[in-house]
């Protein structure tokens, strides 16, 4: 039986499996001009529909919030203009409003900020899929099947009423002949209108067939544990069965790196998601990216591979992985890159029951101090007996002190403060998430790019000269010293500047705060990443959400 | 409410020479006015999409053709209640009945259909949105509901109005002055209603009669298919000299005056991409020229009046394919590609948004535009046939409107 349902949750999971797997909605955090905004974002789950968007001004007065959607492809030049988003009434600084994206593929959402404090203006990231297959809602179904079926005799009784009294002069009555030519009109009109209904029927199927193959398929990989040199690596190989239909062409040459990474890889033991790791597997060739196996106990592992396109279009490769126990003692991990972390932690809804180790950590809860392994520790802010509402967009608010209960300023961890991933105890919702919210930041960088080139069509950049100078990139940023390199990310995203005295796009203080919006009800476990004295340091928050919706 | 016609009282005999003649209904002229409606929406909501690109279902546009649908379906289900419940035997008699229960014309059950029809596309339509994703195209099965509907609104308008015109026949008061000017006016109604119906069909096929398809033969038998069908059944309906060109007359200065009149007013892109930006509304096409073979049928069935439908039908048929193919040929060349039908009266400027407006072939015909000419000769041959067919059953179609009564 439990085969049956795990075999049942693992079919929902790829269901499920999109671009955010399970986690459409965006959620953005950003100082734009001099208004501190948090702007959440719901795409459709059909392209082409309509994005809900609702923007929070925290600091700041604001008279007139506008939004326009961006295309990539067709950039500033070829967007419309943009529609003034609605106050929300009682709800200070509170604006409402809907983008329409009409295209499949990468899109964006500009919004423009006029008030008190001036004008400003950001974009938001959107991956514009279609996900959902519908069926039709039973009381419709029966609604429609009364009128059709109304229709269908009207059309029948006009027919025979058009042959038939309809050409008498008034007062005459029909003869029987007159009678039986209806009768057989009545009875040609059925047949010709049956033939028209099932010509229908055929045309809704073959529609219906249509759209499913333009429904997003998430990109499918084959991952596997490595023997190389005596010591373990994670591969993961991308399957490109089917691709020639899918016309994906040169897509996996056209990768850019987020926070000067081409790959981040996040596996989860599962059940419990007692032991986790973030690793970067590097690109080997075109389809094969490798990266050092930190020393994870055996187990059963989800694993989740977040890219970016050139075009702001991001992806998350979701697979499962046997890791087994090493053979020999020896075959210990190789000496992992420093931006590699892993830990181990208790079973979710198991507390204490964890031996403990060098890279252990107990899962705290909201409210609860989470110590990490060297010592220091993180408070969220919260309630631990306070469930949270799914679909209500939230700060993650996690205060870090240092071992002496001073407070700690983290150090930038790939240009941010810190990193988290929200997960679903069953996998189903899996997001990597900033301080500046749940969107790509190279996707942000790609936008901001595309709209300062005023070309009307983007033009497709050579797929292996374009895959050369990413990997020279790369290449060049992994000799950089770690200073330069956290210096450099940062500049690149806009979140420092040495002119303006430091950084510039984000806070820096001992509280770090994720925006994000849980999509639906169930068990969640957060983990958090910081990075203090040079070393990656892991966390994990448990946390129920409830659907407010729902009793 | 103006009284519907009082037929004496039946006598059993046939002959109905009688006192005065009857009025025209108030839901006639409101059935003609649904008709109207809902075609100039049409067109509109078309200018709406090449314009501005997105809608709701609450779109001016829109608003329009159901006020159409509403007007159409409260008059003539107004009408069939009212006739059911509170009519005279005389009206009862001189209606058909329906289950065994229900009074009314013929024109309003084909009104009553088409506004139910339109009714359910509604609800089917923004489920389609929600599943299947927001409007691309023109026709998808809840639009085909709504345009089959409309259909019916725009033929149960002219059926109305036949109707009432053929039970005038049955009063012999032909010297009358004021009978002479009710035939007058309901000929004229007979024609604003075929013509409106003869926009819609042109509007359904109007994909396939762009400017840049005039030189492939695929154009004159989508043409030849269609149009003779209408045109042929409208001479039959009415005796009237210029019956086929008065109608081809309505749906050209129904064309010509949205195409003037539409683009007048601002409307601005609101969906990307946009790769041609545009600061008023893009015209729909300019009329066909379908007044000029209407002219020639015309004079023609009234010269061959006395040949019987097969022969009319290869001499009305040829006659349409042949002047048809002339003259749209050698406008549609001109539309295309001359600069003098880049202007407010060709409108062959208009380009929808999301086109590139610097495409090489916007005005010239591209490579695939046009046929060899044994291809285009079989292509014609397909369009001889099917014209005919067409033809064929267009004058049985008028044959039956010309009988009806009711």
């Amino acid at each position: 039986m439990k085969k049956y349902i795990s075999l049942i949750l693992f079919a929902l999971l790829s269901i499920a499996s999109h671009a955010h797997v399970g986690s459409a909605g965006v959620q953005m955090q950003a100082q734009a001009g001099a208004y501190k905004v948090l702007v959440s974002i719901t795409p459709p789950d059909v392209i082409p529909g309509t994005a809900q968007v609702s923007v929070f001004i925290e600091n700041g007065e604001a008279r007139k919030v506008t939004v326009r959607p961006i295309y990539f492809y067709s950039g500033d030049k070829g967007a419309p203009s943009a529609d003034p988003l609605s106050p929300v009434a009682g709800q200070k600084g509170q604006f409402q409003g809907a983008v329409w994206l009409m295209e499949p593929g990468s899109s964006s959402a500009q919004i423009n900020i006029e008030g008190i404090q001036g004008d400003a203006e950001l974009i938001i990231p959107i991956v514009a899929v279609s996900t959902a297959e519908r069926d039709m809602p039973k009381g419709l179904g029966i609604g429609l099947s009364i009128l059709g079926l109304l229709l269908f005799l009207l059309m029948i009784t006009t027919i025979g009423a058009s042959v038939s009294d309809g050409l008498l002069k008034p007062g005459q009555v029909l003869t029987g002949a007159q009678k039986r030519k209806r009768w057989i009109n009545m009875g040609i009109a059925t047949v010709v209108c049956s033939l028209i209904l099932y010509g229908g029927s055929s045309w809704w199927d073959s529609w219906a067939a249509e759209y499913k193959q333009w429904l997003y398929k998430p990109l499918k990989a084959k991952t596997a544990v490595m023997e190389a040199d005596s010591q373990r690596a994670f591969q993961l190989k991308i399957d490109t069965t089917g691709w020639d239909r899918r016309m994906k062409g040169s897509m996996l040459s056209t990768l850019v790196p987020d926070h000067g990474k081409i790959m981040h890889t996040f596996l989860v033991r599962t059940p419990g998601l007692d032991a986790f790791a973030h690793v970067h597997p590097d690109r080997k060739d075109s389809l094969t990216f490798q990266a050092a196996l930190p020393d994870l106990p055996a187990g059963k592992y989800l694993v989740y591979s977040d890219i970016v396109q050139y075009s702001g279009f991001a992806e998350t490769i979701v697979d499962t992985l046997v890791i087994p126990a090493p053979k020999t003692a020896a075959q210990t991990a190789r000496a992992a890159s420093e931006d590699d972390n892993y830990i181990i932690t208790d079973p979710l809804d198991t507390p204490g029951r964890v031996p403990m180790g060098e890279n252990v950590v107990i899962c705290g809860k909201p409210g609860t101090k989470t110590v990490f392994k060297d010592g220091s520790y993180a408070i969220w802010e919260g309630k631990p007996d306070k469930p949270l509402d799914a679909g209500k967009p939230y700060q993650l608010n996690f205060e870090i002190f240092n071992p002496d209960n001073s407070p700690c300023f983290p150090e930038p961890y790939l240009g941010m403060l810190g990193h988290a991933v929200v997960m679903r105890s069953d996998g189903s919702v899996y997001i990597h998430l900033h301080p500046s919210g749940s969107y790509s930041m190279a996707a942000e960088q790609s936008f901001e790019n595309r709209i300062s080139d005023t070309a009307h069509v983007a033009r497709r950049p050579k797929p292996d000269v374009f895959r050369d100078s990413i990997d020279r990139h790369l290449a060049r940023l992994n000799t950089m010293p770690t200073v330069d390199r956290e210096l450099f990310l940062m500049g690149e995203m806009g979140m420092y500047n040495a002119e303006e005295g430091g950084m510039t796009g984000m806070e820096h203080g001992t509280r770090i705060s994720f925006p994000y919006a849980f999509p639906k009800a169930g068990q969640y476990r957060i983990f958090l990443q910081i990075k203090r004295n040079d070393k990656v340091l892991t966390g994990a928050f448990d946390v129920k959400v409830t659907d407010p919706v729902a009793l | 409410m103006q009284d519907t016609f009082a037929p004496p009282p039946i006598t059993g005999d046939r002959t109905l020479t009688i006192q005065a003649s009857p009025g025209i209904p108030v839901y006639i002229y409101a059935t003609v006015f649904a008709s109207f409606c809902v075609i100039t929406g049409l067109i509109w909501d078309i200018c709406w999409h090449m314009s501005i690109g997105r809608d709701g279902l609450l779109s001016p546009p829109h608003l329009v053709i159901y006020l159409g649908a509403v007007v159409a379906g409260l008059f003539s289900g107004y009408e069939i209640l009212r006739k059911t419940f509170f009519g005279s035997d005389i009206e009862k008699a001189a209606s058909v009945k329906i289950w065994g229960f229900f009074y009314s014309s013929l024109g309003s059950l084909f009104c009553v259909w088409g506004a139910l029809s339109m009714l359910t596309s509604a609800p089917f339509d923004d489920w389609w949105h929600n599943t299947y994703g927001l409007d691309v195209t023109i026709l998808s099965p809840p639009h085909t509901v709504l345009i089959l509907g409309i259909i019916g609104i725009q033929f149960g308008a002219m059926i109305s109005v036949i109707a009432v015109k053929n039970q005038m026949k049955l009063f012999d008061d032909s010297g009358r002055e004021k009978a002479k000017a009710l035939d007058k006016t309901l000929f004229w109604l007979f024609a604003l209603s075929a013509g409106f119906l003869l926009t819609i069909w042109f509007t359904l096929i109007s994909e396939e009669l762009g400017r840049m398809r005039v030189h492939r033969s695929s154009y004159y038998i989508f043409a030849g298919a269609a149009f003779p069908l209408l045109l042929m059944a409208v001479g039959k309906a009415v005796s009237h000299k210029w019956a086929v060109t008065a109608v081809a007359g309505v749906y050209t200065v129904l064309m010509a005056g949205t195409l003037w009149i539409i683009p007048l007013f601002p409307a601005e892109p609101k969906l990307g991409p946009i790769l041609n930006h545009i600061t008023h509304y893009q015209g729909f096409h300019f009329p066909l020229l379908l007044i000029a073979p209407a002219i020639v049928i015309d004079i023609l069935r009234n010269r061959f009046a006395h040949w019987n439908d097969w022969k009319l039908t290869f001499l009305l048929g040829a006659a349409f394919l042949a002047v048809f193919f002339v003259v749209q040929w050698f406008f549609g060349a001109f539309l295309m590609e001359s600069p003098y039908a880049r202007n407010w009266f060709f409108g062959s400027h208009y380009w929808y948004f999301g086109n590139d407006p610097n495409w090489e072939y916007r005005y010239k015909f591209g490579p695939w535009m046009v046929e060899e000419t044994p291809e285009l000769l079989k292509g014609m041959g397909i369009a001889l046939v099917l014209t005919l067919i067409s033809t064929r059953i267009g004058l049985a179609w008028g044959n039956w409107m010309y009988q009806i009564q009711r």
